[in-house]
């Protein structure tokens, strides 16, 4: 069984927890209808506070996901996947479809893109700034019943 | 898609939110010629950053552009974010992330890739600004 994290920003009070839990329900089921059921998703949500987040040069109320795939897999898989994704993703939340940036990117590129985050911070903080945020993700847990945190450390 | 990452070590000012989210898409978008209806800043704050450093900012842009245009959208943001926050050179880390359009899917189309966006027929009809 192959874990994906799958990361969602989201704006603060834009998703209730019975649609976090529905798109949790809903995206691994078509994630394995498209790749199989070799795969666990662990959904990761962090979410960004009132004014932190802009798209073209206004405040956002979009969401963005990645969910990455196999590294490789043709435009021909990847794309119909994708556009089931935005589609549920629609309809569980209400948003509109300016309202969903889907990333699916190969495995290894993902991986990549993490680390180069992770070098935002000092090589010596790097190890606490992921303690840090993988202990909010625990407490979001005990508090709400799913993975979350803030993007405001 | 762009998505500027923006980290400090303090909370910004709303404004300077605001002024330095419209500095990114101006400078992204005036040389790059991408619409502005898609560049996202997100803001990351109270983080460690390197020494000297007073903000982080992270590109991830589409795969596609020539190695001197990424240079020159680098510095050239760099620098303007300079006079807009009244910082040195020095204190500023900018870098970009290359990530190929066919892998993102916004307003619920997936990506043209760079200079493709006049031929794109979705973007061109509702999206294009």
């Amino acid at each position: 069984m192959k874990v994906i994290r799958v990361m969602c920003s989201i704006q603060e009070g834009a998703i209730g927890k019975t649609n976090i839990k529905r798109l949790e329900a809903t995206i691994p089921k078509i994630y394995h209808k498209h790749f199989g059921a070799g795969y666990k998703l662990v959904f990761m949500w962090l979410t960004i506070p009132y004014g932190q987040a802009w798209l073209a040069g206004k405040r956002s109320t979009a969401s963005s996901i990645q969910l990455p795939v196999e590294d490789g897999l043709p435009s021909d898989r990847r794309h119909p996947f994708m556009a089931e994704v935005c589609a549920h993703w629609q309809e569980i939340t209400g948003c509109n479809k300016d309202e969903i940036i889907l990333a699916s990117t190969d495995f290894s590129h993902y991986e990549e893109f993490q680390q180069v985050m992770l070098q935002r911070f000092p090589a010596n903080k790097q190890k606490v700034v992921m303690l840090k945020m993988l202990m909010g993700f625990g407490k979001g847990w005990l508090k709400k019943g799913y993975l979350n945190n803030s993007i405001t450390l | 898609m762009p998505l500027y990452t923006v980290t400090t070590r303090k909370s910004l000012p709303d404004q300077k939110r605001e002024e330095l989210a419209n500095l990114i898409m101006n400078v992204h978008c005036g040389l790059t010629g991408a619409p502005e209806t898609f560049v996202n800043v997100m803001y990351w704050e109270n983080a460690p950053l390197n020494s000297g450093i007073a903000i982080n900012v992270l590109g991830t842009v589409r795969k596609g552009r020539t190695p001197d245009m990424n240079q020159t959208l680098q510095n050239e943001m760099a620098a303007k974010i300079s006079d807009l926050l009244l910082l040195s050179a020095g204190e500023i880390e900018m870098s970009l992330f290359e990530m190929p359009a066919q892998w993102i899917m916004e307003g619920g189309e997936v990506l043209p890739e760079p200079g493709e966006e006049a031929f794109c027929e979705w973007l061109q009809k509702g999206h294009a600004e």
